[in-house]
């Protein structure tokens, strides 16, 4: 679909064009975002502190200011505590004793817990009370396991899905394979996983993991994922937006979301030039986070929205109706202002690796417009 | 029923002890029937018109008369008969060359406005929409309809068109009686008509005729000429973006003749040059063509057989990939007379729309292929019973079967396929059909008629929903599936359709008339796009997937002006309401989803309207001015919070001029072989969905609309101005004895014609804005990151200058076009 709306888009865009139009738009009242992670990660198996929940406020689409921190509201996280178990060799802990922790604003609309211990299958109670009064709730769970990430490595040749033999772009590729659980009694139920991808460039070891280049940490990666050793196809079959529903879920029991924006073929990479994104000496870290079903759709949602008309060209015709994202976050009073974003538990594995300084790349070795149709030895 | 049938039998028993006189009428020049011709008993209010066959029949009482035969723009020829038996008369009629160069622009008698039964109707022929200024210089029949009032359109490279407040897929668009699914080339910028080809349009708005169905809010009925049956003859032109070639031929000298008409778009080739260092594009394929075809033969006096075909497709590709889509139709026709009074059709087509896309696989293993399609065999007996001059009776019954494939995908990678297939759908519609025209008195005629249609929805499987859900706004999904081993009707439905129309003739220049029709449509066309796109789906009634049902009444007044109905005018209001129409979940996935029933939602709509019509049939000024105040609205319940909201088409105003003048007497230098053109058109703006708000989550800036209303902004107004100047040949010389040459080269001194069009689209250089998106700022280059020591994946951040407001035009700048046509 992406390339045929760049074939559209070269068409028309020998007629059409865009131009700036100044609409205030209606009804753009502001709207509570919450923004909360509890991340489980099975290296610090107790760990209690640290997890953030961020609360802004949404603004006019347009509007050219950032998004307005809430800096007074009262959070809190409640879960049951008691005795700790182990299901399948995952510590979890199950019980009736409550527990509420009070997360600490730490400026910016960031409030941070202190006595929330994190553990596989335990749920979450988040209590948010803003200083007009209004109230809302959420809940979410750590999932009960991760898939299994196999490796992360660099590769330097990759072939282009449809391009003739011979014509071979030249790397340095980042290659991953995680491997999908298979179902069990125990686990008959869909897995679902959220990939990020984290580039420090050579030399600025000070800077935490980032990006200067383009929107597309993918557009030089590969994603080998598998479900019961079984390798799905490629990520251009995963990441379509109809696989990710839940629905689909339930046929392929690994779903995988890939960095939100991955696909965004009418952006060049950095910049416009052919440089591709890992550069030699660069440092990439992938995380892989298994996430609940309301968080992947919620996700999924973003990805849609995001990629849905806003890059340019025909995509605004062809894109389909904006839908609101889905939400966990409910105001107390049903009939009172909705909020938006998400609460969500998730597991996390991660590796890393540096890229070969000793890798020279050629100048325009590639088209960027193979994101996603990458095939390496 | 039964009270048509009395009726029928009371004006049979009046008619006796009469005779009848019954024909064709032709062209004498190229032998093509006459469509709308009338036949006039002088000095009396009695006259008919020819059919889409250009047959005629009427009763009189024995008796001495002089009957006139009448085509606008062809000499009228007056014929005395001593009526003392049935007679055949068959008539050719000759063009007047002379009333040619006075112009006129209607292939209707002058008053038909006023006399006709039928509203909300419009005919244009095919030389009145050559004079209307084209995009590129190219005529186009959608295009020209769409200065129609009534006819609107999303914008400037929107598939299809709308009809008082109808989807494309409401249309009824019949080539030679086969249905079209798609009627557009290049997205719309072209309609799959050669105009070469086409003899006859005519656009139902309402009160269609009950011999047509399956479709909710208008018909489209294209004619195609039949084929110069004398000679061979040659049209064609060479164009800005494409270029045409047409040859007609007799089979047999007035017995049989055939039509063959081909196009073909050369974009790819006119901008190769310029994207050979351009890597997005290069290696770009981007065309159409199409080939339509035609031939008849007079097997007996009583017998004529036709066979009509239609081939197109689109291709657009870049290297391994491709996508195409395309029509193909063929109809095969005969017609009988049994009696003077008893005229019969027998139709049969079969008409296919595919789409694909895909790689082609290459010897790596990889590529991949999707493909969709709808295709349908249908069965048409009609008959025509012209009882007496006050009744004629039509009647019959049509049987079409259906096969939906909606999709399937392929994808090859290493060697590994994956392939995703929804299972074909099939339906089978019935109809039969019985309608009067009935005079009842000299000033008052009524048509009407009824349609029972039946549908039957046959599948070997069908999915079952929850009907509490059946109004959320939610992605259901079934709770169970009835499987059965080989398909089956699953579902029926039947629903009468009655027609009315009525007309009252206050006096000679003026009329009212009024309308009633109930159309049944049982196929849906799935698409949540903002403009419609090749790549939508045609899906039957199915258990959850309710038939569209609409009722319209309109009222029409009707009056002509000036001597010889130099000016005619008509104002029409409208009131139509929709049952059954469909939108979508949020978030729904309508490709290659086989929940997709789960994803659509049941609501009704409701569109009225007011229309003016003012229009200028002769002089040097011709032209037409037409306006439309209209609203077409849309309720579905989970939608919008179950209020009204505005269809994606819906434009409240819409105004167009078109005028031609033909220069008479000489003006610095031009002289009588120019015609200058000008089109304007005025529409209000129509409703787009656009986010309000954004939020920032994970460093992303995500659109969020706290008021959950559907098509909540409105595009800016929409204004064009198009001209056109036309130089023309020399008048050609009558040939010496009235008789052509047999030789052709010598033939081409008296029949060789051709035109140069120069034609200037937008004018005034008017960015018209097709749709409003909310997009990344191209602007801003480096996105600034706002990040607080964390580790920050790769997106943009919510700094609110990514995002503008910004208007999208297909035609943003001035289009000149040149063509060349000719003729011999």
């Amino acid at each position: 679909m992406k390339k045929l709306l760049l074939i559209l888009v070269s068409f028309v865009g020998l007629y059409g064009c865009y131009t700036n139009y100044n609409i205030t738009p209606p009804n753009a009242q502001a709207q509570l975002v919450v923004e909360g992670n509890l991340i489980y990660d099975p290296l610090v198996p107790f760990k209690n502190n640290g997890d953030t929940v961020k609360l802004s406020l949404s603004t006019t689409y347009s509007s050219a200011t950032a998004p307005p921190a809430v800096t007074d509201a009262a959070v809190s996280i409640t879960y049951q505590i008691g005795v700790l178990t182990t299901i399948n060799g995952v510590p979890t802990i199950s019980g009736s004793n409550s527990i509420t922790d009070v997360l600490v604003h730490k400026g910016n609309g960031k409030y941070v817990t202190s006595n929330t211990l994190l553990a596989p299958g335990t749920s979450y109670n988040l209590n948010i009370t803003l200083s007009n009064g209004e109230k809302y709730t959420s809940n979410t769970f750590i999932p009960l396991r991760n898939c299994e990430f196999r490796a992360l490595r660099q590769t330097d040749t990759c072939r282009i899905v449809g391009t003739p033999i011979g014509v071979v772009p030249k790397g340095p590729f980042i290659d991953l394979q995680a491997f999908d659980m298979p179902k069990t009694k125990e686990f008959d139920f869909p897995d679902a996983y959220w990939i990020q991808t984290f580039v420090k460039r050579y030399g600025d070891n000070n800077s935490p993991y980032s990006t200067t280049l383009g929107l597309n940490a993918g557009q030089y990666s590969t994603w080998r994922t598998f479900r019961s050793n079984q390798r799905l196809n490629t990520v251009f079959d995963i990441s379509n937006g109809a696989n990710n529903d839940e629905e689909f879920a339930q046929d392929k029991p690994a779903s995988f979301i890939l960095p939100v924006r991955f696909q965004s073929v009418m952006s060049p990479v950095g910049n416009g030039s052919d440089y591709p994104t890992y550069f030699p000496g660069d440092s990439v870290k992938v995380k892989i986070f298994a996430i609940t079903l309301p968080h992947i759709s919620f996700l999924a949602s973003i990805d849609r929205e995001l990629g849905n008309g806003t890059g340019g060209g025909l995509s605004g015709l062809f894109s389909r109706p904006p839908a609101n994202v889905p939400t966990n976050i409910m105001n107390v009073d049903e009939k009172g202002k909705k909020a938006v974003g998400f609460f969500g538990g998730m597991r996390v594995l991660e590796k890393s690796i540096e890229i070969n300084k000793s890798f020279s790349f050629i100048k325009n070795q590639s088209s960027p417009d193979v994101a996603k149709n990458l095939v390496c030895k | 029923m039964s009270a048509i049938l009395t009726l029928i039998c009371f004006t049979a028993a009046l008619s006796q002890n009469k005779y009848t006189i019954s024909g064709t009428l032709k062209d004498k020049k190229n032998g093509e029937d006459l469509i709308g011709a009338t036949v006039v008993v002088t000095g009396t209010t009695i006259a008919t018109s020819t059919n889409a066959y250009g047959f005629y029949s009427m009763s009189l009482p024995e008796g001495k008369y002089k009957i006139a035969f009448q085509y606008v723009g062809y000499k009228t020829i007056y014929q005395d008969i001593d009526l003392t038996s049935n007679q055949k008369i068959d008539i050719e009629i000759a063009e007047d060359r002379v009333e040619l160069a006075e112009v006129e622009i209607t292939a209707d008698r002058p008053d038909m406005n006023v006399r006709s039964n039928q509203m909300s109707v419009n005919k244009l022929g095919i030389k009145e929409i050559s004079r209307i200024p084209a995009l590129f210089g190219e005529v186009d029949v959608v295009r020209s309809i769409q200065l129609l009032p009534g006819v609107s359109s999303v914008g400037e490279g929107a598939s299809g068109f709308n009809v008082r407040g109808g989807s494309i897929d409401q249309n009824l668009i019949l080539l030679d009686e086969a249905p079209v699914y798609n009627s557009s080339h290049l997205f719309g910028f072209f309609s799959v008509f050669n105009p070469d080809a086409v003899k006859d349009v005519k656009l139902y708005k309402g009160g269609i005729p009950a011999q047509y169905g399956g479709r909710l809010s208008s018909l489209l009925d294209v004619r195609l000429k039949e084929g110069n049956s004398k000679r061979l003859a040659v049209q064609g032109g060479l164009g800005s973006i494409f270029s045409r070639l047409t040859i007609e031929a007799p089979i047999k000298k007035d017995k049989g003749s055939f039509i063959i008409a081909g196009r073909r778009s050369y974009i790819d080739a006119l901008i190769a040059p310029f994207t050979g260092g351009l890597p997005d594009i290069k290696g770009l394929r981007l065309y159409f063509y199409d080939l339509t075809l035609k031939a008849n033969y007079n097997i007996t006096k009583k017998d004529k057989v036709f066979l009509s075909g239609y081939l197109g497709k689109d291709e657009f590709g870049q290297g391994a990939f491709g996508f195409n889509w395309g029509n193909r139709t063929l109809s095969a026709r005969w017609n009988h007379i049994f009696s003077d009074k008893l005229f019969f059709n027998l139709t049969g087509f079969y008409s296919r729309y595919n789409y694909g896309l895909g790689a082609e696989t290459n010897s790596s293993g990889d590529g991949f292929s999707w493909k969709s399609s709808i295709q349908n065999v249908s069965i048409k007996p009609e008959f025509t019973w012209y009882i007496n001059p006050n009744n004629t009776i039509s009647f019959g019954g049509q049987s079409t079967y259906y096969d939906f494939f909606p999709g399937e995908i392929k994808i090859k990678s290493s060697n590994e396929e994956f392939s995703r297939k929804l299972s074909s759908k099939y339906g089978l519609e019935n109809a039969v059909f019985i309608a009067n025209e009935q005079k009842l008195s000299p000033r008052f005629t009524a048509t009407y008629g009824l349609r029972l249609s039946n549908f039957n929805f046959i599948d070997s499987s069908r999915q079952n929903y929850d009907p509490a859900q059946s109004e959320m706004n939610i992605k259901r999904k079934p709770t169970s599936t009835d499987v059965y081993a080989s398909p089956r009707v699953l579902n029926q439905f039947w629903y009468p359709e009655p027609r009315v129309a009525l007309k009252f003739e206050l006096n000679e220049t003026s009329s009212l008339k009024a309308s009633y029709m109930r159309t049944v449509q049982y196929l849906h066309l799935i698409s949540n796009t903002a403009a419609s796109i090749p790549l939508d789906v045609w899906t039957p009634v199915t258990n959850n997937i309710k038939p569209q049902i609409a009722d319209q009444v309109a009222l029409g007044y009707f009056r002509n002006f000036g001597s010889d109905n130099q000016f005619e005018t008509s104002v029409e209001g409208y009131y139509k309401t929709m049952k059954n129409q469909l939108d979508y979940v949020d978030n729904a996935d309508l490709l290659l989803n086989k929940n997709i029933e789960g994803e659509v939602l049941n609501g009704r709509g409701r569109a009225y309207g007011l229309e003016f019509y003012v229009k200028k049939n002769n002089g040097p000024f011709t032209g037409w001015i037409s306006y439309t105040l209209a609203r077409t609205e849309r309720q579905v319940n989970g939608i919008s919070e179950n209020n009204w909201y505005a269809n994606r088409f819906d434009r409240t105003h819409t105004l167009s001029i078109v005028a031609c003048y033909d220069v008479r007497n000489k003006f610095l230098i031009f002289n009588d072989r120019w015609r200058f053109a000008a089109n304007v058109f005025y529409g209000s703006g129509t409703p787009v969905n656009l986010p309000t708000n954004g939020f920032a989550y994970n460093n992303y800036y995500i659109p969020q609309t706290p008021v959950n209303q559907r098509n909540n902004i409105r595009i800016p107004d929409f204004f064009r101005v198009d001209l056109s100047a036309t130089f023309k040949n020399k008048k050609r010389p009558e040939p010496e004895m009235g008789e052509l040459p047999s030789n052709l080269f010598k033939r081409l001194k008296y029949t060789y014609e051709w035109e140069l069009v120069m034609g200037v689209y937008n004018t005034i250089n008017m960015r018209n804005a097709f749709s409003l998106v909310a997009r990344e700022n191209p602007e801003v280059k480096d996105n600034d990151k706002v990040f607080d020591g964390d580790e920050v994946p790769v997106g943009y951040a919510p700094d609110g200058k990514n995002i503008v407001y910004q208007k999208f035009s297909v035609i943003s700048f001035i289009v000149p076009s040149i063509t060349y046509n000719f003729k011999f």
